[in-house]
C-alpha cells in the first residue's frame, strides 16, 4: 500500500473512532474531531464553489476574456453585506425581496409540474379494466387512506358527527402507521451509516473482511 | 421476577450499543447467505437502463455528501457498474458540494476495471449552486448552463458531449440524495427526460407517491436498494455484504422493543397491584 493511502486510511480510522466514542459518553476527543469535520466541510464547500462555479463562469470571463460587465452581479451581490449597517440596510432588503419574488414565482410555476400528476394519479379504478383482485384491494386501501386522512385535516368544522369523526379517527391511525414506517426506515438508514463505518474499520483498516 | 421484568425498561444504552456493535461485527465477519428479493422499483430502473437508446446521455445527479456516504456510495456504485457494463455514456452533476467529487472517486475506481476513459465514456459537470434555477436553465440550454466541465475543458471539446445538443438528448437522470431535492427535478425537467432516484432510507417513504404517479421510473432506497441492484447485476458488493448486519440489527431492535414493552406492562401491573393493596388496607 502506498504511503499516502496508508496515512489516509489511518486518519479515517482515527476520525471514525473519535466520532463513535460519543456512544460511550461526551468527550474532548469527539468534540475536537466534530469541529474538524465542520471546518473541513465549510472550507471544502467554499473551494468547490470557487472552482466549479465562480472561477469558470464569473472570474475567467471577467478577468481573462474582457467581459467587464460581469462585475455588476458581483457588486449587486455585495449589497447583502449592507445588512451590517443600520443606515444602508435598506439596500440589502431590495436584494432580498427581489430574490423572494423570484423564488415565489418559480415555485408557483413549478407547482403544476410537480403536483399535477400526483392529483391525477389519485383517481384509481376500483373495478373493470382487467384489474386483479390484489390491484383492486390496493386501490381500495389507497382510496380509503386518502379520504380518511383528508377528512382528518378538515379543520373548518367540528369533527363531532359520526360521519366525519370516524373517518378522521381512522385517518389519524393511518397517519400513525405511516409515521411508524418512516421511523423504521430512519432506523434502517442510521444502521446503514454505522455498518458502512464498520465495513471501513474491519475491511480497509484492519483487513479482516474478504 | 416482576422486578427483573420492570428493569427491562431501563437497560443502559451502552449495553444496547455494545450488543449492536457486537452483532454487526459478527455478521460482517461471518458470511452467511440471505435471500434477496428485488422490489419492482429497482427492477424498473434496471429495465429503463437496459432499454435506453445508445445515443442518449445519462445524467447522474450527485446530491450527497460524506454524511450520507454509507448509503449513497453503494447505490451510486451499483448504477455506475450498470452504465459502464452497458457502455452508456454519462455526465455527473451535483447540487451538494461534496457530491461530484465523491462520485468521481467511485467512477474512477470502476473506470479502471472497465477500461473506460474520461471524456469518452463519462464526464463531470461539477458542482452547481441553486438547483431550481440551474435546472430551469439546463432545460433550455445545456451549454449555456454548463459552459465547461470540471477540468475547465469547453463542453464542445469533450468527445461524449459532441452528440448531445440539448436536454432532449438526455434519456435518463438518476439522482442520488440524502435530502428532499427530487421535487426540483420533477418541476424543472421536461417529461421526455426519465427520472429515477437512489435515496437514503430516511427520505425513501416520501418518494413512493412519485412512483405511483409515474413521475419516477425507478427508486432505490438505502442500503437495501443497493443490495437489490447488485442482485440484478449479479454482483456481491458493499450493499449485499451490509444486508447481513442490517437484518440482524433489525431483529435485535424488534427483540428490544418487545422486551421494553414487557417491562412497561410489568410496571403497570405492579402499579395496579400496589393500588389494590393500598385500597384493601384502607
Amino acid at each position: 500500500m502506498k504511503h499516502a493511502e496508508l496515512i489516509a486510511t489511518w486518519t479515517g480510522a482515527v476520525c471514525t473512532l473519535a466520532i463513535l466514542s460519543v456512544l460511550y459518553r461526551e468527550n474532548r476527543f469527539y468534540r475536537f474531531f466534530e469541529h474538524v469535520f465542520i471546518g473541513l466541510a465549510a472550507g471544502y464547500g467554499l473551494f468547490v464553489a470557487w472552482r466549479d462555479m465562480l472561477w469558470g463562469e464569473w472570474w475567467k470571463p471577467l478577468a481573462h476574456e474582457g467581459k467587464w460587465y460581469l462585475i455588476i452581479p458581483a457588486l449587486v451581490a455585495l449589497l447583502y453585506y449592507t445588512v451590517y449597517s443600520k443606515k444602508h440596510a435598506w439596500m440589502s432588503r431590495v436584494l432580498i425581496v427581489t430574490l423572494f419574488g423570484l423564488g415565489a414565482g418559480m415555485a408557483f410555476q413549478g407547482f403544476a409540474a410537480q403536483a399535477g400528476p400526483q392529483i391525477s394519479s389519485s383517481f384509481k379504478p376500483l373495478w373493470g379494466n382487467g384489474l386483479t383482485p390484489m390491484q383492486i384491494l390496493n386501490n381500495l386501501v389507497f382510496m380509503i387512506t386518502l379520504v380518511c386522512v383528508l377528512t382528518y385535516f378538515f379543520f373548518a368544522f367540528k369533527q363531532d358527527r359520526a360521519l366525519v369523526r370516524q373517518p378522521a379517527k381512522v385517518g389519524r391511525w393511518l397517519l400513525m402507521i405511516a409515521f411508524g414506517a418512516t421511523f423504521g426506515s430512519t432506523v434502517m438508514a442510521r444502521f446503514s451509516l454505522f455498518i458502512d463505518r464498520m465495513q471501513f474499520l474491519l475491511g480497509e483498516w484492519l483487513h479482516l473482511l474478504k | 421476577m416482576l422486578e427483573w421484568t420492570i428493569r427491562l425498561q431501563t437497560i443502559d444504552r451502552r449495553i444496547i450499543y455494545g450488543l449492536v456493535i457486537g452483532l454487526i461485527v459478527l455478521a460482517l465477519l461471518w458470511d452467511f447467505p440471505l435471500p434477496q428479493a428485488v422490489s419492482p422499483e429497482a427492477q424498473s430502473l434496471y429495465e429503463t437502463i437496459e432499454s435506453l437508446p445508445k445515443n442518449k446521455l445519462v445524467v447522474i445527479a450527485a446530491d450527497w455528501g460524506a454524511a450520507t456516504r454509507g448509503e449513497c456510495a453503494p447505490l451510486t456504485a451499483a448504477v455506475v457498474t450498470h452504465l459502464f457494463r452497458n457502455k452508456r455514456p454519462f455526465a455527473i452533476i451535483g447540487f451538494a458540494a461534496q457530491g461530484p467529487e465523491l462520485t468521481t472517486a467511485i467512477v474512477q475506481k470502476q473506470a479502471k476495471e472497465f477500461g473506460a476513459k474520461y471524456g469518452k465514456d463519462w464526464c463531470n459537470w461539477g458542482y452547481k449552486v441553486s438547483i431550481d434555477s440551474t435546472l430551469l436553465s439546463l432545460a433550455e440550454s445545456i451549454r449555456r448552463t454548463i459552459p465547461q466541465d470540471v477540468e475547465g475543458t469547453k463542453l464542445d471539446d469533450v468527445p461524449l458531449m459532441k452528440r448531445v445538443k440539448g436536454i432532449d438528448d438526455v434519456g435518463l437522470l438518476v439522482e442520488f440524495t440524502g435530502s428532499g431535492t427530487l421535487e426540483a427535478f420533477l418541476r424543472r425537467l421536461p417529461r421526455s427526460v426519465k427520472i429515477a432516484q437512489g435515496c437514503t432510507a430516511v427520505v425513501g417513504p416520501e418518494q413512493y407517491p412519485y412512483i405511483d404517479s409515474g413521475q419516477l421510473c425507478g427508486l432505490l432506497v438505502g442500503m437495501k436498494g443497493a443490495a437489490e441492484y447488485e442482485h440484478l447485476l449479479g454482483i456481491r458488493a458493499q450493499g449485499t455484504a451490509a444486508m447481513r448486519p442490517q437484518s440482524l440489527a433489525h431483529l435485535l431492535i424488534i427483540v428490544l422493543i418487545i422486551l421494553g414493552n414487557l417491562g412497561m406492562y410489568a410496571a403497570a401491573k405492579q402499579g395496579r397491584d400496589l393500588k389494590r393493596k393500598g385500597e384493601a388496607a384502607t
